[in-house]
């Protein structure tokens, strides 16, 4: 079917790690894994790509011990064994970054980072400069690494992975699993890793699993790339053979045929259009909170407005501040009424953020009814009863128009994170009208298909009534989506862009080099 | 045909409610025992005297049950009770028993809105705080009694409390009508987002719950259902000494945590907290009514607290493991699409190595069906 590579460490390795007929049921009736093979090699660098609830986090969760397989088999440097326990993976040498981070947000980088595996001995002190050093040791690996005495509560979420991933290195794995752990990073700071990754795999003879939604970025980073779909694996290909684009798309999406997302001409409406005569509906002004502002802008009915910049550029507390869920000064006026400084006041007038952060925005040990109702909730009288009915027939509802798997009595942490997306921008978007809806980051960690469908579910909500501000660093969104943009840098507007100014390119360059210059200011 | 549907229908509800059951089914087991090693033990008299002692203590759980649902705590609920007694003794002596009461009531809510302030506006820690108001209310209701125990002057209180209509007394009749009130107030809206800000605050924020105002709620309730249960009490003892309630803040908590209900919120029901109150109860009496040792009953009760929260712990997890490996063997088996087979073009060497594995996995599939 195709030639072989000759400079890859190919049958002669052998396998770190195999799994044999690896399958996962979560009770009662979700398969997430379906007999699934695979081999990783030291040195080698395999991506994992699949559609949200493909299995590609329930693969990960099983290789750290943090789930077991209801069976088949997993054999480490030639011996069948299991791994019962994160502390066992870890043991054998297998590191992971999380999708969902698991650092301690109170703590420093260089803390996070030696946690569990402190340089000195357990019961002696706790020594700062040592965790630095070991801090910086492994930092240098990562581009524009946060430094080792920051706290981490302040850090975006793109800084915040860095740290994980230090961490991860600084245990020294055998195996570093990566589960959309650079999804936050621009795409500078992904090729620069990527390269990283790439010469300490051959050099350390590290076997990598990198889990990802990027398809690029698995071509680029693997040496082989492997897709899993409904749970089962689908394809497996190595990426020195002629490897393309639509044929991985395919395998991800089933028979679904699937425009590749980001081309420019479908926007959703001319500027023009949108531009000339539109009333305002959103109009805000001297915005500003201790990071921001002061800001103004506008956003008119049945528009689509972009935020775009790097990583705490200010466009999330833009949002929330829009949202009243932080404090700021100035005002903020929705459909010609000034709104109280109050989330429950903004929220039943139709101002609602959806963010990417899932941790933040779902209940994951509650069923996926109760979190379609939890935004409905204080929409009546707080004392009348819970309308459970009502929720389990929205929720039905939204499961069927997204396509989410899973039932509506599933809890929401069995889903997988991109079904949970689905979720939670599901169930703002079916709240009362009118509407602005605040998107934080909200494709982060989303493949392709579902990427897209949520893309069509807000052009097609996009009315009258209805006004939408997306803020993502993914310029590719952005074109996709707006028909106008204002550029964040260093927490004010420094640009605004409209029609067929936005693109991808001017996008990068603008937030760059305002970022650079305000920083030098 | 329908028997079976029944059979069907019993295993699911078991299977969706059957992790809840360890705790009542520890109950039950004691009971039975005490049933059939004491004679007296299922009296109705005896019964309807396990209801009355613990009446007091299971409307404070009440409250403490809603608190520990949001992720909060109230230890000053003892402090409650001993002012209550003793300001509530007072005044029914100088100005009359439905002054007294109502006097008591007020004093109740008050102290709940001093430490809903102080906890979900100014944002002191809920255990902290209502520590430090606890000892401010055992403290003023020290200034108040005085060296000495007050006694009531009139009977009024304790005829009504006791009156018992059919053999029920009033107080158990208080006691079911204040688990009735809390039952209510955790299915309306308000009482499902305690749940919500007890399992995740922040996402309750984002999601518009008042989260302020929903914490805010059960710290009155606790404070008003402390005044209640002081009420009894003093009923209960003809009078008030400031030693009372002292073990309130904890014998409720331990009712509430016993019953299934989580420590660090979100989690739990006030069915939870009443039939954990029930077993402490009933292993009380059982405890006396067995004969042993009034010294060593504490270090029994503390033993039973232990195992049934033990129980719970291991048949939730049993509960789970069981689910989770009948869903394994493919209880459903037409929701198992047939396996898709690999595209492959990884080159021959790497193919014949993997090739048996996957035409074997294949077989296997088509067997099971």
């Amino acid at each position: 079917m195709s030639e072989s590579h000759p400079s890859l460490p190919r049958a002669g390795t052998p396998p770190l790690l195999s799994l044999v007929d690896v399958t996962k049921v979560y009770p009662p009736r979700l398969h997430a894994l379906r007999q699934v093979d695979l081999t990783l090699r030291g040195g080698e660098i395999v991506t994992l790509l699949g559609a949200n609830g493909a299995g590609k986090s329930t693969l990960a969760k099983i290789l750290t011990g943090a789930e077991t397989p209801t069976s088949g088999t997993l054999r480490w440097d030639g011996r069948d064994l299991q791994i019962p326990s994160p502390a066992a993976a870890k043991r054998l040498g297998i590191g992971i970054v999380f999708q969902e981070l698991n650092l301690l947000p109170n703590l420093t980088a260089a803390e996070n980072v030696v946690l569990g595996n402190s340089p000195g001995s357990m019961l002696g002190p706790f020594s700062a400069t040592a965790a630095e050093r070991v801090y910086k040791r492994y930092s240098a690996l990562v581009p524009d690494a946060p430094d080792p005495d920051t706290v981490l509560r302040p850090l975006s979420v793109g800084q915040r992975q860095k740290v994980a991933i230090i961490r991860a290195l600084a245990h020294q794995p055998r195996l570093l699993i990566i589960d959309e752990g650079t999804s936050s990073w621009n795409l500078t700071e992904r090729h620069e890793f990527q390269e990283v990754l790439k010469r300490l795999a051959h050099q350390c003879r590290l076997a990598v699993l990198y889990i990802t939604h990027f398809i690029d970025d698995a071509i680029n980073v693997g040496d082989r790339v492997v897709v899993l779909r409904d749970g089962a694996k689908v394809y497996e290909g190595e990426t020195g053979a002629r490897i393309s684009h639509a044929e991985i798309i395919r395998a991800i999406s089933g028979e679904l045929p699937v425009t590749q997302p980001a081309p420019s001409t479908s926007r959703p409406r001319e500027p023009s259009a949108s531009q000339g005569h539109a009333v305002p509906v959103l109009a805000v002004e001297d915005l500003a909170t201790r990071s921001i502002g002061p800001l103004r802008f506008t956003v008119s009915a049945g528009e689509c407005v972009g935020f775009y910049g790097y990583p705490d550029c200010g466009a999330t507390e833009t949002l929330e501040a829009i949202a009243g869920l932080i404090p700021h000064r100035g005002t903020v006026r929705w459909n010609n009424m000034r709104l109280k400084q109050n989330a429950t006041h903004r929220l039943r007038h139709g101002v609602v953020l959806c963010s990417g952060d899932r941790s933040r925005q779902a209940i994951s040990s509650w069923p996926l009814y109760l979190n379609v109702g939890l935004p409905r909730l204080f929409k009546r009288s707080m004392l009348l009863p819970v309308p459970r009915r009502e929720f389990v027939r929205t929720a039905e509802v939204l499961v069927r128009r997204f396509g989410v798997k899973g039932d509506v009595w599933t809890r929401l942490a069995a889903l997988s994170g991109g079904n949970q997306q689905k979720v939670i921008v599901g169930s703002a978007l079916g709240l009362d009208r009118p509407l602005l809806i605040l998107g934080d980051d909200l494709t982060r960690g989303i493949d392709a298909v579902a990427r897209s469908e949520i893309h069509r579910i807000m052009k097609t909500t996009l009315g009258e009534d209805v006004a939408v501000i997306v803020w993502s660093t993914d310029p590719g969104e952005i074109t996709e989506l707006c028909s106008r943009v204002y550029v964040f840098a260093q927490g004010y507007i420094v640009s605004e862009l409209a029609g067929t100014e936005i693109t991808s390119d001017s996008l990068e360059y603008l937030a760059r080099t305002r970022a650079g210059q305000s920083a030098a200011a | 045909m329908t028997g079976l549907r029944i059979l069907r229908e019993a295993g699911e509800f078991l299977e969706r409610h059957g992790q809840k059951l360890a705790v009542p089914g520890v109950l039950l087991l004691f009971v039975a025992y005490m049933g059939i090693s004491s004679p007296v033990f299922l009296q109705g008299s005896n019964l309807i005297n396990i209801a009355s002692t613990i009446s007091p203590i299971t409307i404070v759980a009440m409250g403490m049950a809603l608190l520990l649902i949001s992720g909060n705590f109230d230890l000053s609920v003892g402090g409650v009770g001993a002012l209550g007694v003793v300001a509530g003794s007072l005044i029914i002596n100088h100005a009359g028993t439905l002054a007294g009461v109502m006097a008591l009531l007020v004093t109740g809510l008050l102290c709940g809105v001093i430490n809903g302030f102080i906890v979900t506006i100014v944002g002191v820690n809920s255990l902290v705080a209502t520590l430090g108001t606890g000892y401010i209310w055992s403290g003023l209701a020290y200034v108040l009694a005085g060296s000495s125990p007050i006694t009531l002057s009139t009977n009024d209180l304790p005829n009504m409390i006791t009156y018992a209509p059919g053999g029920i007394q009033v107080s158990v009749i208080i006691a079911l009508a204040v688990i009735a009130i809390a039952f209510w107030y955790s299915r309306t809206i308000a009482g499902h987002s305690l749940y919500a800000v007890g399992a995740n605050r922040e996402a309750a924020r984002l999601a518009g719950v008042p989260v302020t105002l929903v914490s805010f709620i059960p710290f009155i309730l606790t404070g008003l259902f402390a005044a209640i249960a002081s009420i009894v009490t003093i009923a209960f003892i003809g009078g008030g000494v400031p030693e009372t309630g002292t073990d309130w803040p904890l014998q409720a908590i331990a009712a509430a945590v016993v019953g299934g209900i989580s420590i660090t919120g979100g989690e739990g029901s006030i069915f939870a907290a009443v039939v954990g109150m029930a077993l402490i109860g009933v292993v009380q009496n059982g405890l006396v009514l067995l004969g042993i040792n009034s010294n060593l009953q504490t270090v029994a009760l503390g033993i039973v607290i232990i195992l049934a929260v033990a129980a719970d712990v291991r048949f939730r997890q049993r509960f789970s493991d069981a689910a989770l490996k009948r869903a394994g063997e493919s209880r459903f088996p037409t929701l198992v699409a047939p396996r898709q087979q690999p595209t492959r073009i990884t080159p021959a060497g790497g193919a014949g190595a993997e090739a048996p594995a996957q035409g074997q996995a294949a077989h296997r599939v088509g067997d099971s069906n």
